[in-house]
């Protein structure tokens, strides 16, 4: 794992675009110490050896579970309940704005 | 008659027709009206009955729910501003038990927005008071659970733990916290912080209130692919059997307690021996590992579960996160991005593999694990600030259990000299609540160490 004192401006800026999170100047300065900060912290893992380990995807050896065809669907919202929390409703349906 | 009583003794003075349920709503209701304003356990308080879905074992009993439950035409907020006009159109799958067995909701409880804390500190309609000292914060984040039960706010109630937020917020408020494996109850409906880690799980007033409730939420959903199919055992009648156990006592978390912690879970191992448990010490891997992994994997889940918050379908604009969503959302979306991923995330799985192989070993060797639930008593509110990676040091001693998802409940052992509640932890192997509860009871029965209980409730007056 790389180290940094401090992530750039740059690197704070892409993962606010990818997290599409808006961030003030300050918190760009805020999280970029203190997340290098974290990440310089977390590096004491190197310490364990892992090579022939697999990686955990189920604290309890469960595996995939499915539904079988033709399940009664007992949890599905009405169209009503669906946009009972929406705030830009127009015609029953989310309006939204122009993504091109 | 009705103060300080479990939610089985509430029950059998409702058989008994010695109360009513009217009588004891509105008992509760007016405790909320008079000390909640300066608590602030509650976020939200029904001023009616009537939540029940059906008669059943739990008619005419009040519980207080944290509020990242959803409750189906109740304001759920996980205390966060995204979500502060949220009225869930379905019903979380703990409720939805809750209300078919018949009991009735006194109202939503404060806690760390989203879950992020441990001292109800992050909720963005500030924090819960401690009952014990009102300057204190009563842990988190199911605090505002832990403070109502304290308080007698509620005769029990549930929280939720990604990773110690049932065991030390009820360490800290001196109840006691069940924490289940990981699958045992379903997470169907409740706001999601870290989905390989949380567990929602009863705070109460006595073992067998826990054991009772655990009875009635856990099971297999189908509406949670990650719920146990494994059979949900007898609690109650279990509890009460007679067995005598090895205690794994691992020294490393009794590294850098405040004395008066290490006192008290002293005493509590001599309880233990002097009932005829055999107790051993045990070496597991540092807790100093779990800080790092769960903090690499749980951000990792944040940044992905707090994603579909977008302000269209419900809640506000991704503006109104707080400080602390944010960070956590920048983090794991920092370790799951491309180029990092391997060397944050992938590892952190495979360390997560030698934390459960880990306690997989231990329980070869001894049939529980006795800890303490934190380092230290609960903590002045504001004072949090003066430890980097608070969270991660309060619950250094419960993140290791839950990253391999493992059961455990959080007994109180007394004061410290500051008369505050001390925290024993029992850990027990997968689905194996039944042998905690069991040793838990028998702690319960023999000690007057517990007598701390009682005595939070009068904090009161």
């Amino acid at each position: 794992m790389s180290t940094k004192n401090m992530l750039s401006k740059d690197e704070v800026l892409h993962l606010s675009k990818l997290a599409n999170l808006t961030l003030s100047d300050a918190e760009i300065k805020k999280y970029g110490s203190q997340l290098a900060e974290t990440i310089d912290y977390v590096k004491n893992l190197d310490e364990l050896k892992t090579e022939k380990v697999a990686p955990t995807n189920s604290v309890v050896d469960l595996s995939n579970v499915s539904f079988e065809d033709g399940t009664e669907n007992t949890r599905g919202l009405s169209q009503q309940e669906a946009l009972s929390n929406g705030k830009t409703i127009v015609d029953n349906s989310f309006s939204l704005g122009r993504i091109m | 008659m009705i103060l300080g009583k479990t939610i089985l003794e509430l029950k059998e003075l409702l058989n008994t027709k010695k109360i009513s349920r009217e009588e004891v709503f509105s008992f509760f209701e007016k405790r909320i009206k008079k000390y909640n304003p300066a608590l602030n356990a509650y976020l939200t308080v029904q001023d009616r009955m009537g939540n029940a879905a059906q008669e059943g074992p739990l008619s005419g009993v009040p519980l207080a729910i944290k509020d990242n439950f959803c409750t189906k035409g109740v304001r759920t907020t996980a205390s966060s501003n995204v979500l502060n006009d949220f009225i869930p159109p379905y019903e979380s799958t703990v409720t939805s038990k809750l209300k078919r067995a018949g009991y009735e909701l006194l109202g939503k409880t404060n806690m760390d927005a989203w879950a992020h804390g441990s001292s109800t500190e992050t909720s963005d309609f500030g924090p819960t008071k401690n009952p014990w000292d009102t300057a204190r914060s009563p842990g988190g984040s199911s605090g505002g659970t832990a403070a109502a039960v304290s308080a007698y706010l509620a005769p029990g109630g549930i929280g939720s733990e990604t990773a110690g937020s049932i065991r030390q917020p009820a360490a800290w408020s001196g109840i006691v916290g069940l924490k289940p494996t990981y699958g045992r109850v379903s997470r169907y409906g409740v706001i999601a912080m870290g989905s390989s880690f949380d567990c929602p799980g009863p705070m109460t007033l006595s073992v067998s209130d826990a054991a009772y409730l655990l009875g009635i939420i856990a099971g297999n959903d189908r509406f949670d692919g990650t719920s146990s199919p494994s059979p949900v055992g007898e609690y109650m009648k279990d509890m009460k059997e007679k067995r005598t156990f090895t205690i794994g006592i691992p020294a490393d978390y009794f590294e850098g307690l405040e004395p008066g912690t290490e006192k008290r879970l002293r005493e509590a191992i001599a309880v233990f021996k002097k009932s005829g448990h055999k107790v051993k010490s045990i070496s597991l891997l540092s807790p100093k590992y779990s800080i790092s992994d769960y903090t690499i994997l749980q951000r990792a889940e944040v940044s992905s579960n707090l994603a579909r918050f977008d302000g269209i379908r419900y809640g506000n604009p991704r503006t109104q996160f707080g400080s602390e969503a944010k960070r956590r959302i920048m983090l794991g979306t920092y370790t799951l991005s491309y180029g990092y991923y391997d060397a944050f995330y992938k590892k952190a799985q495979k360390v997560r593999t030698l934390i459960i192989n880990d306690f997989k070993r231990a329980f070869k060797e001894v049939d529980a694990i006795v800890a303490p639930t934190t380092p230290v008593t609960a903590l002045k509110l504001g004072e949090f600030e003066k430890y980097p990676f608070f969270g991660e040091m309060m619950d250094v001693m419960n993140e290791p259990g839950a990253m391999a998802g493992i059961p455990a409940i959080n007994l109180p052992v007394g004061l410290d000299s500051n008369n505050l509640p001390v925290g024993m932890q029992i850990m027990g192997n997968y689905f194996d609540e039944g042998s905690i509860l069991n040793l838990a009871y028998q702690f319960e029965q023999e000690t007057e160490l517990m007598g701390v209980i009682k005595r939070g409730v009068s904090n009161l007056k």
